[in-house]
């Protein structure tokens, strides 16, 4: 029997629950089992119920106003069993005329409205996704502007800065393109930019085909695509726009994409160096440079992956703040092209441990003499995962755990019948490859659909026509879904939702069933 | 200039008044005793001791800055407030009482006129809240029972009502 006086359940519940306001949700369900006391404040705090629906459960689409966290947890477990017999997701339609760019950031989804040609539009509607218990700021909800005031090609937002980046079409006569930073709740010029609107001149930019902008924190990324010229011509701009800072100047680079709020990583695909190389925010100096084992410049390469927006403390105001990542099971997915022609290529996609390139970085980094190359055999077959175009044909996801990879199975044609194409969710979780990969054998007869897991090395064979042959081990399991993959154009995942755009609009998917069935 | 302040153990703290304006509580108090001593009946002369020893390192800290969002949500502690929060069990949550009763957070933000919103998301760098984060280090990574006995936590559930709670946990293990 304990000895000796029991502080934790002693002090005063708002004790106990900023102590447990620094536990992963997880961890808080877990104190559940502890005792009475501390169940019971778990059980009717509001506060870490918000953490625990946000940081666990991903969106309860249509659920309905605050419900203890008891019955919440009720609600889950009857939402894994139904997961567990067969009966994946839930569905939400959300049916629009125009198909423009659309954006997701905690917990909103956001599309372009108002077409006026095609890919330019000037409206932008905001929809909330979690359940009303989470939104206190009702300003804000389904937020809609039917004219902004400005064309646009592409926009971001972040809810939590109230910021909108609003990216206007080329302006021909002046050869320029701008770049507005509004409010959301306002659209008026962002009183915390360093400079409301960024104008980018053409002489510099060739690139005006295209522009894709990235916002994570602080830092906007600008992409430039031109599909136009053999083998794709890209372009990056790093931005700061509290400072009005140019982290990184218009350089040659595929991609970028934000790890947090100190580094990124850029895609860099040149005579020289194919590869990874990670910068830091601050300055934009590189860190250092991990090769991929291409010989050549490939035809394309671009992430396929974004980090979430914020990683921000919650408050009893603003409970979207709770959503965080874990580090531990980040990744970053790339795409690869290795060589274009006859309309037939083989994509590639890589998938990178986030945890094991920054364990590496830290050794290279305290080594005697650093390298200016991290070659690939020192880094690459333990920190990835190769998928070859038989086993996924196209693949995106963006994630708030930032663990998982939303990919299509090739269809196979059999007795004259194509299979359908299943949409099948690659989780890198580790301790939840091992749990599955440890009851995959015993219940290979349940509807719980493990489709594949992935454990040991494997080797990838001419990657997608490279003449390279690759060995990976990086572990992930995968899983079916039951969504009916051709019915979509396009898909995107974050965390546990699912968007599919088709030509009605978008379906919104959670993966458990809502409550409003 | 200084303040007296007395404990619950009445023992008599002379403190410096720029020292004593970062507790809240104290603050208010000073404002209504005039010259007359401010009595602090929960709080001891150790745990005060310790209290005006964090409120003296930190007196000139500058602000964290604002949305420093990925550091307040780790339980990262810096190194010193590692050595001063290096304590008992019973100086922890004394520590953490204390903080709580004195209103200590979101003093120092008061003080410096700083927007209530920033109040709200920078105040983690009291003493309170390294308290807090420490209890917070000690519970994570630890099974159930670990914690019960680092914290004479009696489990008081029977054998069903144990095993209702893990399935209705089992969802979160996987994490």
């Amino acid at each position: 029997m304990p000895v000796g006086p029991s502080y934790l359940t002693e002090v005063p519940v708002e004790v106990v629950e900023n102590i447990f306001s620094y536990l992963h949700p997880c961890e808080i369900v877990q104190c559940r089992i502890l005792c009475s006391a501390l169940k019971s404040i778990v059980d009717t705090s509001i506060e870490l119920q918000l953490r625990i629906e946000l940081g666990i459960d991903g969106y309860l689409l249509n659920s309905s106003p605050p419900i203890p966290a008891c019955e919440m947890l009720a609600l889950v477990l009857e939402r894994r069993t139904r997961f567990q017999q067969g009966d994946h997701v839930s569905k939400y339609r959300l049916e629009t005329q125009f198909h423009g760019q659309y954006e997701i950031s905690n917990g909103f989804f956001a599309y372009g409205i108002n077409p006026k040609s095609p890919g330019v539009f000037n409206g932008i509607k905001y929809f909330p996704l979690t359940s009303e218990t989470c939104r206190t700021d009702r300003t804000r909800e389904r937020l809609e502007f039917t004219d902004l005031g400005i064309d646009l090609t592409d926009f971001s937002f972040s809810v939590d800065d109230d910021l909108q980046v609003l990216v206007e079409k080329v302006n021909l006569e002046a050869r320029t393109r701008t770049i507005y930073f509004r409010t959301i709740s306002t659209n008026e010029a962002h009183p915390l930019a360093g400079s409301p609107q960024l104008v980018l001149r053409l002489e510099d930019f060739n690139l005006e085909e295209q522009c894709y902008t990235l916002l994570s924190h602080d830092h906007i990324g600008f992409g430039f695509y031109n599909w136009d010229v053999v083998g794709h011509e890209c372009a990056q701009i790093i931005y700061n726009w509290r400072t009005a800072e140019h982290i990184l100047p218009y350089s040659p680079v595929s991609d970028a994409l934000f790890l947090s709020k100190e580094w990124a990583a850029l895609l860099i695909n040149q005579s020289d160096f194919v590869g990874i190389s990670l910068i830091n925010l601050k300055d934009g100096c590189t860190l250092q440079k991990f090769r991929l084992p291409f010989r050549k410049p490939v035809s394309s390469c671009f992430f396929i992956t974004s980090t979430p927006k914020r990683f921000r403390p919650p408050t009893k105001s603003d409970p979207f703040r709770c959503l965080t990542q874990d580090p531990k099971v980040q990744i970053l997915g790339i795409v690869v092209t290795p060589i274009s022609g006859n309309g037939i290529e083989d994509d590639i996609h890589i998938v990178v441990s986030a945890q094991r390139l920054f364990t590496k970085l830290e050794q290279v980094q305290t080594s005697t003499s650093p390298p200016e190359f991290v070659e690939w055999e020192d880094w690459g077959p333990q920190t990835t995962r190769w998928f070859g175009f038989s086993e996924v044909s196209e693949a995106s996801f963006r994630s708030i755990s930032g663990s998982r990879l939303l990919g299509k199975l090739t269809p196979i044609r059999t007795d004259e019948v194509w299979q359908r194409e299943l949409l099948l969710i690659f989780d890198f979780n580790m301790r939840a490859v091992r749990r599955y990969s440890s009851t995959a054998t015993s219940t290979e007869d349940t509807s719980f659909k493990v489709f594949k897991t992935y454990t040991s090395d494997s080797e990838l064979l001419n990657a997608g026509g490279s003449g390279i042959d690759v060995v990976s081990s990086l572990s992930c399991f995968a899983t079916a879904t039951t969504i009916t993959a051709k019915d979509y154009f396009d898909f995107f995942l974050e965390d546990h939702a699912i968007i599919g755009k088709a030509h009605f609009g978008y379906d919104l998917f959670s993966f458990y069933p809502s409550t409003s069935e | 200039m200084s303040i007296t302040i007395v404990t619950s153990d009445n023992e008599q703290f002379c403190v410096e008044k720029l020292v004593a304006q970062r507790i809240a509580l104290i603050e208010d108090m000073v404002e209504n005793a005039g010259d007359r001593p401010i009595p602090l009946p929960n709080v001891t002369a150790s745990v005060l001791r310790k209290i005006l020893e964090y409120c003296e390192h930190h007196k000139n800290d500058p602000l964290p800055p604002y949305d420093d969002g990925s550091r307040s949500r780790t339980t990262h502690i810096s190194e010193w407030d590692q050595k001063f929060i290096t304590v008992d069990q019973e100086m922890l949550f004394e520590i953490i009482l204390a903080a709580n009763y004195l209103e200590m957070k979101p003093l120092l933000y008061v003080r410096l006129n700083v927007p209530r919103v920033q109040c709200l998301t920078a105040c983690n760098a009291v003493a309170g809240d390294i308290g807090c984060k420490t209890v917070a280090n000690m519970i994570k990574g630890k099974s159930p029972e670990e914690i019960r006995k680092l914290f004479n936590i009696v489990n008081n559930f029977t054998p069903e009502e144990e095993a209702q709670i893990r399935k209705e946990a089992e969802w979160a293990e996987d994490r």
